[in-house]
């Protein structure tokens, strides 16, 4: 991941920029109000912006579910951030994981009851909130989310091995 | 409404036809200002110059309204420059910032102040007239700066940067000011300075220090009850602060310095509106009080002024922007980010006028900033191409000749 600047914009907010692979500065403002701009740069002059376009809300979650569902995982993670404690972990089933073919009911029992899948990736589809009966196959990323040790259990059993 | 009060009031179906006219012309020229893409402000002024004494229409009974208006509009303007910044960010802006800072004091101070010395004015009317040429206004520049897209841009953290000084440079420069309007003498005046000095000490540490605290006091869910508790709190304040014989204005901007987070992003987002109201009858009122008939012999002298101080706002800039590792282009548009002026130098022209300092005061300040508060935005839009000619340049130009 490349490197975020942040400048403080007194009165206005704040901006990050960020130079992408191809030397283009990219960077957005957050308004104190909240509203998102975003910004890119002349490749010619790094001082001048190029493009600046006021984002609304619904133009924020729209072009970020355009870049791709990582937005579902930076969300899960400043949660995490939040509750001390909370762990959570992106598991790929494995061809030979005990798991494979099982529904979620099972790993609710004993060993595994510190940690749960709250998601699961299948493909292009996100499954959340999966029910008792959703079942496991190999290639699956479950989102597993419990105490520390309770995900590790469960991620290191998912993944299959010794 | 009691119809037999109205009826007793003959003069209230002319008083709310000549407020209501006004407002509406105010609307008018609000609206011409933003189709043409500036500042109102200028537009404001000339509207009083019109109406006021000596103006084309003479306005009557309204002109007492406003005038209370006016008052209002004052507090409410500097209350709210006072909220612009954070204290956080006034901490930073002092560490980072304070080289650029003393340069843009030093160079746009001075030569209000000269101005005036040579003028023969009195020296705390040049000390105001220093005040005139050395604030930026900050709203106007913040405007073009979204307005042209540039908010993103590399040189404008430095130029706010410049904004927050000012701010900070203010909370000394008001109390300053206003103590020497009083005229008293040397021990006590020293003496009041001393007190003014702490005053101002106390309220920036308390900011810092309490400022969540205090806020808290005004802190509520509901929109209506801070709306109504910090205006009624500003007011009050004004009006403790005018009795103490400090001028309401002043103490409004200590008080907008001393609210924090998050209380003073909601007090910003629901004065701004009053504020728009008030302070519009506030720059209307300047132009009734100022003789139009006394605006031309000191036209050339604005326009002088007006040309030397855009000079050295420009300067300021380029040297604010350089410390930033900004190229030419970027410190071009960075001195011209600066030359506006507006809001701050009315009041503190204001401020004198009221005090009966320098007749000329008002008519030279109104002139200048009605100069730069259209012309800097002009100035603005002209220094990309600017920079991009004087860049070109020095590439063309061939090497050690």
């Amino acid at each position: 991941m490349g490197r975020i600047y942040e400048t403080p914009l007194p009165g206005v907010g704040v901006r990050h920029d960020y130079t992408v692979s191809d030397g283009t500065r990219v960077g957005v403002i957050t308004h104190r109000s909240g509203r998102k701009e975003l910004l890119i740069y002349e490749s010619s002059d790094p001082d001048t912006c190029a493009q600046s376009l006021r984002l609304d809300e619904d133009d924020e979650h729209t072009l970020a579910e355009m870049l791709g569902a990582e937005t579902v995982s930076t969300r899960l993670t400043a949660l995490a951030q939040e509750v001390e404690g909370l762990a959570i972990d992106w598991v790929r089933v494995a061809d030979d994981s005990p798991f494979e073919g099982a529904t979620l009911s099972h790993l609710a029992a004993e060993p595994y009851h510190a940690a749960m899948v709250v998601a699961v990736q299948r493909g292009d589809r996100m499954h959340p909130a999966p029910g008792a009966h959703f079942e496991l196959h190999a290639g699956d990323v479950a989102i597993v989310v419990g105490t520390v040790s309770g995900v590790e259990r469960l991620a290191s059993t998912l993944r299959g091995g010794p | 409404m009691n119809l037999a009060l109205a009826q007793t009031d003959p003069d209230l179906p002319r008083l709310l036809l000549e407020l209501g006219g006004a407002i509406f012309v105010l609307s008018l020229l609000a609206r011409l200002a933003h189709r043409a893409g500036f500042s109102p402000i200028p537009l404001y002024l000339l509207g009083g110059l019109a109406f006021g004494e000596g103006g084309l229409v003479p306005l009557g009974l309204g002109e007492q309204i406003i005038e209370v208006g006016a008052e209002i509009g004052v507090v409410l303007l500097l209350f709210l420059l006072g909220l612009e910044y954070t204290g956080r960010e006034l901490g930073q802006g002092l560490r980072v910032g304070w080289p650029a800072g003393l340069v843009d004091l030093a160079l746009n101070f001075t030569p209000g102040v000269l101005v005036g010395l040579a003028l023969g004015w009195d020296p705390v009317a040049a000390i105001l007239l220093g005040g005139v040429t050395y604030n930026t206004s900050s709203g106007i520049m913040a405007r073009v700066l979204a307005d042209l897209g540039r908010l993103g841009n590399r040189e404008t953290p430095s130029v706010l940067m410049i904004s927050v000084l000012e701010d900070l440079v203010n909370t000394v420069y008001l109390p300053l000011v206003g103590i020497l309007l009083l005229g008293v003498g040397w021990v006590t005046g020293l003496l009041s300075i001393a007190v003014a000095l702490l005053a101002v000490v106390l309220v920036l540490l308390a900011a810092v220090r309490y400022g969540t605290q205090l806020s808290r006091l005004v802190e509520s869910r509901s929109d209506e009850v801070v709306l109504l508790t910090t205006f009624g709190l500003l007011l009050v304040l004004a009006g403790v602060a005018e009795q103490l014989q400090i001028s309401a204005a002043i103490a409004a901007f200590l008080l907008g310095i001393a609210i924090s987070e998050p209380v003073a992003d909601q007090a910003r987002r629901l004065l701004v509106p009053l504020r728009d109201l008030f302070a519009a009858m506030f720059f209307l009122f300047f132009g009734f009080q100022t003789d139009p008939t006394q605006i031309p012999p000191v036209l050339g002298l604005a326009v002088g002024l007006a040309v030397l101080t855009v000079l050295t706002k420009m300067v300021t800039g380029w040297y604010a922007a350089g410390s930033y590792g900004v190229g030419p282009r970027g410190r071009l548009r960075a001195g011209a980010a600066l030359t506006p002026r507006g809001e701050f130098s009315i009041v503190i022209a204001g401020l004198g006028t009221a005090a009966g300092a320098e007749p000329l005061l008002g008519p030279l300040s109104a002139a200048y900033v009605l100069l730069l508060a259209i012309l800097a935005p002009v100035l603005m839009r002209l220094a990309d191409p600017l920079g991009e000619r004087l860049v070109r340049r020095r590439r063309v130009a061939p090497p050690g000749r």
